[in-house]
């Protein structure tokens, strides 16, 4: 208890939430525009984090996080454009109360559901992170090495229609992790190309600012103009509020299901937002109302992708194994400033206990801010892309040179702003070569440990409990698409006999 | 909702064999390095050479027996500045940082770019600018003391 009033006390410091500010701040202007998301923010805000005390820098990119997350469904809402892939499911109710004059509780409805959302996550979070701590200790190389392939192939999954080109981008980002001095025995400099450079890995930062940060710039250019022309803003947010509450079993059901899939490794919020749309809408006595303005098929996605926003930060902490994209890019940002993720978490001090109140407060953060500024950064939407383009470009220069500045850092990020260009347009999800880039040297360490244990032979993946259970559910969600298919025939079949 | 200026769909078999081809490249040069460092590198470029292989071949089956369409006449959409535009762009800005530094390059950048775009509000553009160089000089060389990049035309002129 003392260690929790403690990291409340540091949290609540005036330098840690003058920086809670500016990134809810920061947040809320990223999420607002459409592609831009919470991972983008994060990136571009990282360099700024390098001089500043580490829970500082941790609380100011949760907030980014939360508040991008939340930010995102303003346009949703507003123009019918979502401001990133975790706010699809909130067009489809959110836009027609729009039309039907009630934008104002509709960002009501938003806002007060987000902090529901994040408080529901941030309760689980708390629960549950010690005991899979405890959980963590326990478990060994193989089941780590399971758990980082596990990760990467849900999330290749989670790519809707494109199972195979996320387990080939997953897999590109492994050997992406293999350049430079290998983790087993630091004997070999892999894959240089005679490079002395490239010797050193390529960094991790400026890869991720070229794919997601440099990639939208190049497309944002592309598409000339402005993001909208008009929306006007009408009826009551405190009615919005009001709604919110009269619908505590929707609130409950989104919770449950945004944490759910928060745990899972690498599925986000995007798969949170629609899961948690449709079974509000199956659980609804009206179904037919979904899609016309019904506030319930609003608020079920809003308090789901808010509730996975902080549930995605519970395998990151307590294991090591990102949630998501973009929580891949906050376990970086951990151990950039010396803060150990995994189940040596919470045995460095007061310091874990700080980030937790940080994550609370983010939730306030970006309800007040949401409150009284979301009119106005959704205004954010008329700035002519052409502008917006070379401000991005700026950004994600200054995010990959002040790393390790170094210019051949920004070059990388050129490279692969090229790459993410054309992987956007191929509609292939970049997010899983990332994962694969973050996760390379967990899992190739933790397989050669695994092997060492188990007399180098296969089995001892086989034959552990842990294990062996991770691989049945892995190889149950990659068959599933297949398996589903098969049972629906088997089924049919039996109908018409 | 967002538009985003079509591709054309075989480009797609152009990164396929990009990525095999790396896979290929990775997987033969895993057996010039030791046991261990090899192992697990020559699984996975093994498996992506496979799968990529296994897609690109997929694809240009489809292709193949697909049946020949009648044809359809697709609307242009405007772009702004194309993305070679952007990518030629960014070359530029990165060499003038190496030449002039970060603040002078970006003030450039900020004023060159959205003229490329097809931006032409003049105030607005030029005030762009000078903010920015502002805000890099304050925040990066002073408040958070990040050492940025000063232009190797300058350090000539200091020495």
């Amino acid at each position: 208890m003392q260690l929790w009033l403690d990291g409340f006390a540091i949290a609540l410091q005036p330098h840690n939430l003058l920086y809670l500010l500016v990134g809810t701040a920061v947040g809320l202007f990223v999420g607002v525009l459409p592609a831009l998301g919470a991972m983008f923010g994060i990136v571009i805000m990282l360099p700024f984090t390098f001089k500043m005390p580490a829970v500082t820098s941790i609380i100011m990119l949760v907030a980014i996080h939360a508040s991008a997350i939340y930010g995102d469904s303003i346009t949703s809402i507003l123009i019918n454009t979502p401001g990133g892939v975790g706010s699809v499911a909130s067009c489809w109710d959110g836009y027609p109360m729009a039309k039907q004059g009630k934008s104002a509780t509709a960002l009501g409805i938003s806002t007060m559901g987000s902090l529901l959302g994040g408080i529901i996550g941030w309760i689980t979070l708390v629960a549950i992170a010690p005991l899979l701590t405890v959980f963590a200790i326990k478990i060994g190389a193989a089941e780590y090495c399971v758990l980082g392939i596990m990760a990467l192939s849900l999330l290749s999954i989670a790519a809707k229609g494109e199972t195979i080109k996320g387990v080939i981008l997953a897999g590109f980002g492994l050997m992406l992790s293999f350049v430079g001095q290998d983790p087993v025995e630091g004997l070999n400099y892999r894959f240089t190309f005679g490079s002395t450079y490239l010797e050193d890995g390529l960094p991790l930062v400026s890869v991720t600012v070229g794919l997601f940060a440099l990639s939208q710039a190049m497309l944002l250019v592309e598409e000339g103009g402005t993001i909208a022309e008009v929306f006007e803003l009408s009826g009551s947010l405190w009615e919005g509020i009001k709604e919110t509450w009269r619908r505590p079993l929707t609130i409950l059901r989104g919770g449950l299901i945004g944490i759910w899939i928060g745990i899972l490794p690498a599925l986000g919020v995007s798969a949170a937002n629609i899961i948690a749309y449709f079974t509000e809408k199956k659980a609804s006595k009206e179904p037919e109302t979904f899609g016309h303005g019904n506030p319930a098929g609003l608020l079920a996605p809003e308090v789901s992708k808010n509730a996975c926003g902080v549930g995605d930060m519970i395998p990151t902490f307590t294991l090591g194994i990102p949630g998501s994209a973009s929580t891949a890019i906050l376990l970086v940002a951990l151990t950039i400033h010396g803060l150990e993720p995994g189940p040596r978490f919470f045995l460095s001090g007061t310091d874990p206990y700080a980030v937790f109140a940080g994550i609370l407060l983010a939730q306030f953060a970006f309800f007040i801010g949401g409150l009284l500024l979301a009119r106005y950064f959704s205004k954010v939407v008329f700035i002519p892309n052409a502008l917006i383009g070379p401000i991005v470009i700026f950004l994600s220069f200054i995010g990959a040179y002040a790393m390790r500045n170094r210019l051949l850092d920004v070059l990388v990020t050129v490279l692969f702003g090229l790459i993410g260009y054309f992987l956007y347009k191929l509609r292939w999800p970049s997010p899983c070569l990332v994962l694969g880039l973050v996760l390379g040297d967990l899992v190739e360490s933790n397989f050669h440990r695994a092997l060492q244990v188990g007399d180098d032979t296969y089995r001892v993946f086989f034959t552990r409990p842990i294990s062996l259970v991770l691989i049945i559910i892995t190889a149950i969600f990659m068959l599933w698409p297949y398996l589903a298919d098969a049972i629906k025939m088997f089924v049919e079949r039996r109908k018409a006999l | 909702m967002r538009t985003v200026v079509p591709i054309v769909k075989s480009q797609e078999n152009w990164l396929i064999l990009f990525l095999c081809s790396l896979a290929v490249y990775f997987f033969i040069k895993t057996f010039s390095y030791r046991p261990a460092a090899a192992l697990f590198p020559r699984i996975v470029s093994a498996i992506v050479a496979i799968l990529s292989f296994y897609h690109l071949a997929e694809n240009i089956w489809k292709a193949l027996i697909k049946q020949p369409e009648a044809e359809i006449t697709v609307a242009e959409i405007p772009v702004c500045l194309p993305w070679y535009g952007s990518f030629v762009l960014a070359l530029l800005y990165l060499l003038l940082i190496y030449l002039i530094g970060f603040v002078f390059a970006t003030g450039l950048f900020m004023i060159f770019f959205p003229v490329a775009a097809g931006y032409r509000r003049w105030p607005v553009i030029i005030t762009t600018a000078l903010a920015t160089a502002i805000l890099i000089d304050l925040s990066f060389n002073r408040l958070l003391q990040i050492q940025l990049h000063e232009g190797i035309l300058f350090s000539l002129f200091q020495q």
